[in-house]
C-alpha cells in the first residue's frame, strides 16, 4: 500500500464514524413518543387489513381514530428496552369507543412484539363472513422503529 | 565489456532478536555459474537463499538479481528468476501436474503454452508417470523433483537449488545435477546449497562456504583445492609410541595423537606417507591399520568452518563490508 | 500491482476452493437449508413466533425470506462468511506453501489481494445462494401471497419481491466486515480453528449485547447492528438511518482489518527463523 491515506479522507471517515458513536450518547433512545407513534398507526392499519380479512365493509384505517399510550412497566424509567404497558383507545367499524391494553417487549433494536390482554378484540383465531377461520391480527403483532 | 551479473549479494545482513544469522554475506554468480554454498548446519546457507528470494527482509546489504534490485519483500520476484527453499510444499489434495498449472497461472504464463510448458517438465524431472495422483500420496523425493519442474516452469536464468538431492536416491540425484549442469550450459547461474562436499566438488565451478552467518571462504574450486591440506590418516600400529617419534622426526609429516581411538593422526602428502610407511617397515614398527580419514576438501572445509575441534570459534566482529571487498569479489 | 496479477491469484484461489469439498458442502447447505425449512413450516402447523415476520409464515412466502434473513444474521452469517476468509490465508501456513507461491511473479500485494477478493467472492455468492434459495422456496412452497410489512400494511407482491431482495442484500456490507475480521485472524494467527472460531465467537457475542440494555454508542458501534438495518426497509414510512450508519461501521472494521492484515502479510519473513 503507497502511503498513508490521504488526510482528508481519513478525517472525514473519522468524523463519520465518531459521529455515529456519539449520537447514541445520552438516554435511551426507545422513548414512549417512538412507541406511541409506532404502535399506533401500525394498529390502525392492521385493524383495517383485518376488517378485510373478515370479509366486513373495508374501512379505511384513519377511521379507526387510534390513540396510543404507553409506558415503561417498571415505574422508575422512562425510557429503554423492555416491558411496556399500551393503551390502546380506537372506535370499531360501529363507531364504538374501545380501549386495549397490550403488554409489549421492546428489544434494543426498536422492535416490539405486543399482545393484548383480556380477549376484548377475540382470541388468537377469528371467524370470517365465509366460515373460513382468520388469524386475528390484533392478538399479537409486531413492528419496528427507528432507534437512531 | 563484461557480462553482467545474474547475481549480485553484497554485505547481506541479518538478525534475529539477538541472534546474528547472516554478518556481511557477499555472494556472486555470473551466468552460466555453478556455483556452490556450502556450510554446516544452522551457518545460515538457507536464510541467505531465503534473503535472495525475497522471502525475509533483510537488515543491511544490496541484492540485485538479473540485475534487478531486490528492494523489498513485497515486490514479486523478477521473471527469469526461481528457486525453492527446504523442502518444496504443494497442496496436497490436488494432482503434482494441477499443482503446477496453478503455478504456471501465477507466473503469467499464456494458457496455451501452460500444457507444453507443465509436460516438459514433468519430464525433465522423471515425474510424468505419476503427475496425476494427487501430491498428498508422493514421497519425499517426488515432491523434490516436483519442487524441481516448479522452478523449470520459470524458465530460470537464476536459479537457487536449496539441497535439491537431499531426498533422492543416488540414481535421482544423478538426474538432477544432470539438469543443473545442462542449465548452467546453456547460460543460467545456478547457485545451489549442499551439505555433500564431494557433489560440490563434482559439480560446481564456484564455491562459497558459510559458517556462522559469514563467508570463510569465496572463490573457484580450484582455488580450494590449492589450500586444500592433505589428506588426514589415521594410524595405528605395533609401537604407537615409536612411530610417533619417527613421525615428528619427518619432515612433511605432521602426527598428532587421535583422541577418537588412540591411533595417531597424520597429516601428510601421498610421497611424505609413502616414504614415513618405509620408514616404519625398517624400524621394526608394523601397521596394524591405515585409514584415509577424511578427503582434502572435507577437511579444508572443516577446517573453514571451525569444526574440526582444533580451532577456535572466530571472533564476532560488527557487520560490515568495506567497499574494497565488494571490488574484490566481483574482480576475482 | 496489476489488476491482471490480481485477477490471476484470484483464479487461483477459486480452483483450490473449487477442489475442497468443504466449500462445496456449505453452498449445498445454503441452498438446501431454506427449502427444508420452507418444506417444515408447510408440514407442520405452529409458526416461529419469536422470530420477526414468523407469524406469517404459512400465509406469504415472502414472510419464509425474512424469517430466514433474521435466523441467517444470529447464526449463520458470521459463519459462512469466515470459513473460506478464515482459512484462506491460514492454509498456506498449514501446508506450508508461502514460500512456493511468493516465489512466482506475483507480489505480496497482488496474493493479498487476490486472496482477499477470493474470499469477498464467495461470501456473496454463499449470501446470495442463501437469499435465492429462501425466496424460491418460500414462493414455490408456500406461495406468493401479499405481505404484511412491519406497520401492519399490505404490500402488493411484485413491492414485497423488491423490499425482501433489498433487505437481503443489505446483509453483505457486515458480511464483508466479517470476511475482513476473518481474514485478519487467519493472517495473524496463521491457525484456521481461529481463523473460522473467532469471528464467529466475536459475532455471538456482540449478539449478546443485543439482549443487555447497555449504551446506545456501544450497540452502534457493534458490526452485527448492521444485519438488523433492513427492518427499516419493511416499516412504512420506511427508515434508512440504521442502514447508513450499519454500512459505514460494517466499512470500518474493512478497511481497519484489510490494512492491519496487509501490513502483517508484507512484513513477515516466510520461513524465518529456525
Amino acid at each position: 500500500m503507497s502511503g498513508p491515506m490521504p488526510d482528508i479522507r481519513l478525517r472525514a471517515v473519522v468524523a463519520a464514524i465518531a459521529l455515529v458513536a456519539v449520537s447514541g450518547c445520552g438516554p435511551s433512545p426507545i422513548t414512549s413518543t417512538r412507541i406511541e407513534s409506532a404502535v399506533g398507526p401500525t394498529f390502525a392499519n392492521l385493524v383495517h387489513v383485518q376488517v378485510s380479512w373478515l370479509g366486513l365493509e373495508p374501512m379505511a384505517a384513519s377511521a379507526f381514530a387510534v390513540k396510543a399510550r404507553c409506558r415503561k412497566l417498571s415505574g422508575s424509567e422512562t425510557a429503554g428496552a423492555g416491558d411496556w404497558i399500551c393503551t390502546v383507545a380506537w372506535q370499531d367499524p360501529d363507531g364504538r369507543p374501545l380501549r386495549d391494553t397490550y403488554d409489549l417487549f421492546v428489544a434494543t433494536d426498536g422492535c416490539y412484539t405486543a399482545t393484548v390482554e383480556g380477549d376484548n378484540v377475540g382470541g388468537p383465531v377469528l371467524r370470517a363472513q365465509d366460515g373460513s377461520d382468520v388469524r386475528n391480527l390484533l392478538y399479537t403483532f409486531e413492528g419496528c422503529f427507528d432507534t437512531t | 565489456m563484461e557480462e553482467p551479473l545474474a547475481l549480485e549479494a553484497v554485505g547481506v545482513s541479518k538478525r534475529y532478536g539477538d541472534r546474528e544469522a547472516l554478518c556481511g554475506v557477499a555472494l556472486i554468480a555470473r551466468p552460466g555459474e555453478l556455483h556452490g554454498l556450502l556450510g554446516p548446519n544452522g551457518a545460515g546457507k538457507t536464510t541467505l537463499m531465503r534473503v535472495l528470494l525475497g522471502l525475509v527482509r533483510r537488515d543491511a546489504g544490496t541484492v540485485r538479481l538479473l540485475g534487478q534490485a531486490l528492494d523489498s519483500t513485497a515486490s514479486a520476484l523478477p521473471n527469469g528468476v526461481a528457486g525453492f527453499v527446504e523442502t518444496p510444499a504443494f497442496y496436497p489434495y490436488l494432482s503434482g501436474r494441477r499443482n503446477l498449472s496453478l503455478l504456471a497461472r501465477l507466473d503469467d504464463c499464456a494458457r496455451s503454452r501452460q500444457n507444453d510448458r507443465i509436460d516438459s517438465a514433468l519430464d525433465k524431472v522423471g515425474l510424468a508417470a505419476q503427475a496425476d495422483d494427487a501430491v498428498g500420496g508422493y514421497s519425499a523425493g517426488m515432491r523434490q523433483r516436483l519442487g524441481l519442474a516448479a522452478v523449470l516452469l520459470r524458465r530460470p536464468r537464476l536459479l537457487f537449488l536449496d539441497e535439491p538431492t537431499s531426498s533422492l536416491d543416488p540414481a535421482g540425484a544423478r538426474d538432477v545435477r544432470a539438469i543443473a549442469r545442462r542449465l548452467a550450459d546453456e547460460g543460467t547461474a545456478v547457485v545451489l546449497t549442499s551439505h555433500d562436499m564431494v557433489e560440490v566438488e563434482e559439480l560446481c565451478t564456484e564455491i562459497t562456504v558459510i559458517d556462522r552467518g559469514r563467508v570463510a571462504f569465496s572463490g573457484s574450486v580450484a582455488t580450494l583445492r590449492a589450500l586444500a591440506p592433505a589428506a588426514i590418516h589415521v594410524l595405528h600400529t605395533s609401537d604407537d609410541r615409536a612411530a610417533f617419534s619417527l613421525a615428528s622426526e619427518r619432515r612433511g609429516v605432521k602426527a598428532k595423537v587421535s583422541s577418537a581411538d588412540e591411533g595417531i593422526e597424520l597429516t601428510a602428502g601421498i610421497e611424505a606417507l609413502d616414504a614415513y610407511v618405509i620408514a616404519l617397515g625398517r624400524a621394526g614398527v608394523a601397521i596394524r591399520n591405515l585409514e584415509r580419514r577424511a578427503r582434502s576438501l572435507e577437511s579444508l572445509f572443516l577446517e573453514l568452518t571451525g569444526h574440526d575441534g582444533g580451532s577456535e570459534a572466530p571472533a564476532t566482529a560488527p557487520c560490515e563490508v568495506p567497499d574494497a571487498a565488494r571490488a574484490s569479489l566481483v574482480v576475482s | 500491482m496489476s489488476v491482471r496479477g490480481l485477477v490471476a491469484v484470484a483464479g487461483v484461489e477459486c480452483s483450490k476452493l473449487a477442489a475442497q469439498l468443504k466449500v462445496r458442502l456449505l453452498l449445498a447447505v445454503c441452498v438446501a437449508g431454506p427449502v427444508a425449512f420452507a418444506a417444515a413450516i408447510r408440514a407442520q402447523s405452529s409458526v416461529p413466533a419469536d422470530t420477526l415476520f414468523g407469524r406469517s409464515v404459512k400465509e406469504s412466502g415472502f414472510a419464509v425470506a425474512l424469517v430466514v434473513l433474521g435466523f441467517g444474521a444470529l447464526w449463520v452469517f458470521p459463519v459462512l462468511t469466515s470459513v473460506v476468509g478464515g482459512d484462506l490465508f491460514s492454509a498456506e501456513d498449514r501446508y506450508g506453501t508461502w514460500t512456493t507461491l511468493l516465489t512466482r511473479s506475483r507480489s505480496r500485494g497482488e496474493m493479498f489481494a487476490g486472496k482477499l477478493l477470493t474470499a469477498l467472492g464467495f461470501s456473496s455468492i454463499a449470501v446470495a445462494a442463501f437469499a435465492a434459495s429462501s425466496v424460491a422456496a418460500g414462493l414455490l412452497i408456500v406461495g406468493p401471497q401479499p405481505l404484511i410489512d412491519l406497520s401492519g400494511n399490505v404490500i402488493a407482491p411484485a413491492t414485497a419481491l423488491r423490499r425482501v431482495t433489498l433487505a437481503w442484500a443489505t446483509v453483505l456490507p457486515p458480511a464483508f466486515g466479517f470476511t475482513a475480521l476473518a481474514v485478519l485472524v487467519s493472517v495473524a494467527t496463521k491457525n484456521s480453528a481461529a481463523g473460522i472460531g473467532l469471528p464467529v465467537v466475536v459475532g455471538l457475542t456482540m449478539q449478546l449485547y443485543a439482549f443487555v440494555d447497555g449504551p446506545e454508542t456501544v450497540r452502534r458501534l457493534m458490526i452485527t447492528s448492521a444485519f438488523g438495518a433492513w427492518h427499516g426497509l419493511l416499516a412504512e414510512p420506511p427508515y434508512y438511518r440504521p442502514l447508513v450508519q450499519g454500512t459505514l461501521v460494517s466499512a470500518t472494521y474493512f478497511v481497519v482489518c484489510v490494512l492491519i492484515a496487509y501490513r502483517v502479510l508484507r512484513h513477515r519473513d516466510i520461513g524465518g527463523q529456525r
